[in-house]
């Protein structure tokens, strides 16, 4: 009984602490906690290996769905694929990643001072918030603030580094926002993440009053921005909101980048990149 | 050290490793399989059916360490996600000692009042500590994937809870059992 009394009292001072935690980590901290750090570094083996298991059968179950349709053109053949059948799974998949690696490699290659390639090996927890931990951390270069991309254009923003590991807050969610300009017309804009990974858009408003945004207006990153490099493609402009809604013109955006179907990285170790891709 | 003790010890750690178990499968194998953008929160789900089954109290207390889990691999607000898995955990355990209905359509039909709420009192709590969230648009377009999915993988998580529960809930009953006169000793 008095045991019960005492738990009933500690319950306000224990809610109080847990208040107190989250409005000391709900604003942008530099550093992770030694606790934080502990968790993320326990955590990524096993994340990775339960990653690299989810791919070998998404890869296998692709490579099957495909098998079939072959097999159904080529009956006569089916003897001789299944035997090929085990060995081209695997090479399907080394050829795969060799792919996405060999891209990612033209990109890095004689650049790794200013470039570093990663693999994701998870995702946020929270069905709110969209981020990703990628398997390079403070050991490979990487800090908080650096640029994250992929070849096709800009994927989110580094907020904390553990030694091996670092969470990566994509341009999808709703606190991530980057300066931008329309590529022909040059006008400036603000793009938003709306945390909503049904669809994936992001939220695309001009700087200017006088300016029109377009449909299929393509967004860069600006001069102004302070994440991505310069002349990033970032995403094209889907649907614009009528005139009348707003004083300000602003529309939904779709980026580059397939964000959901994302397995490789690069973080982008300087903001200035000597002959960056993206203006070959 | 009493058998009882032992037994109980290990309970803790099963279900610590429960947790952590579901919590890697959640974000690094289920969220590269999503439905309609959303991946399941299997730590909900553990959280709610062990609550079920266990009572308000182990659910409120595995609530609150999911929660925490959870919040320290977010690395924002912590604490939150604790805080609403425990409440979460303790009224799944309310529900489990009302209902003696051992079918599978509790559980999954707990998740699915669950699921919302969580998603609301997340937002909330967010808000309230001064972040904004695309809380209406947001809502609407992740709620109902996301309740399909969590029933579903409730149908797994769940019967895999009742084997561990009961692996344990048989061990602690056996030491003390007298057979023949003579209590057991171990």
């Amino acid at each position: 009984m008095r045991y019960r009394r005492w738990l009933l009292a500690l319950v306000p001072v224990l809610l109080l602490a847990v208040a107190g935690i989250i409005v000391r980590t709900s604003t942008y901290r530099e550093e992770l906690t030694w606790a934080e750090r502990a968790v993320y570094e326990a955590v990524a083996p096993l994340q990775s290996l339960a990653n690299g298991a989810v791919r070998s059968v998404r890869s296998w179950i692709e490579s099957f769905v495909e098998l079939r349709h072959v097999q159904a053109e080529n009956e006569r053949l089916r003897a001789e694929i299944a035997a090929l059948r085990a060995e081209r799974d695997a090479l399907l998949e080394a050829g795969r990643q060799n792919e996405a690696l060999r891209e990612l490699l033209e990109l890095t290659r004689a650049r790794t001072e200013e470039l570093a390639v990663a693999e994701i090996i998870a995702r946020s927890p929270s069905n709110w918030l969209e981020s990703i931990t990628i398997n390079k951390g403070r050991s490979h270069g990487v800090e908080p603030g650096m640029a994250v991309v992929a070849p096709e254009g800009a994927v989110g923003k580094v907020r904390y580094v553990t030694e091996t590991t670092a969470e990566v807050v994509l341009i999808t969610d709703a606190r991530s926002s980057a300066g931008g300009r329309v590529r022909d017309t040059g006008h400036l804009v603000l793009v938003e993440g709306t945390s909503n990974p049904t669809d994936e858009l992001l939220k695309v408003t001009l700087l200017t009053w006088e300016a029109q945004l377009n449909p299929g207006d393509v967004i860069v990153a600006s001069e102004l921005s302070r994440i991505f490099p310069k002349g990033l493609p970032i995403g094209v402009v889907e649907w614009v909101a009528p005139p009348e809604s707003g004083l300000i013109p602003w529309g939904m955006m779709r980026p580059f980048v397939d964000l959901s179907r994302l397995e490789w990285v690069i973080v982008v170790k300087k903001q200035e990149i000597d002959a960056p891709w993206w203006e070959e | 050290m009493s058998m009882a003790w032992r037994v109980r010890t290990l309970r803790v750690v099963v279900y610590a490793a429960l947790l952590v178990g579901v919590l890697v499968l959640q974000t690094a194998a289920f969220s590269f399989l999503p439905f309609y953008g959303v991946h399941p929160d299997l730590t909900l789900l553990v959280v709610l059916s062990l609550g079920f089954l266990r009572g308000p109290a182990v659910g409120s207390a595995l609530g609150a360490a999911g929660g925490f889990l959870s919040d320290m691999l977010t690395g924002q607000f912590i604490g939150l996600d604790a805080v609403i898995m425990s409440l979460l955990g303790c009224l799944a355990g309310l529900v489990g000692t009302r209902l003696v209905v051992e079918k599978l359509y509790v559980p999954v039909g707990l998740s699915a009042v669950a699921t919302p709420l969580h998603l609301f009192l997340y937002a909330i709590g967010v808000a309230a500590f001064g972040s904004r969230l695309p809380f209406l648009e947001g809502f609407a377009t992740l709620v109902w994937p996301l309740i399909a999915y969590n029933a579903l993988a409730m149908i797994a998580v769940h019967p895999l809870c009742v084997f561990v529960h009961r692996l344990f809930e048989t061990k602690l009953v056996l030491p003390r059992r007298n057979v023949g006169g003579t209590e057991l000793h171990h």
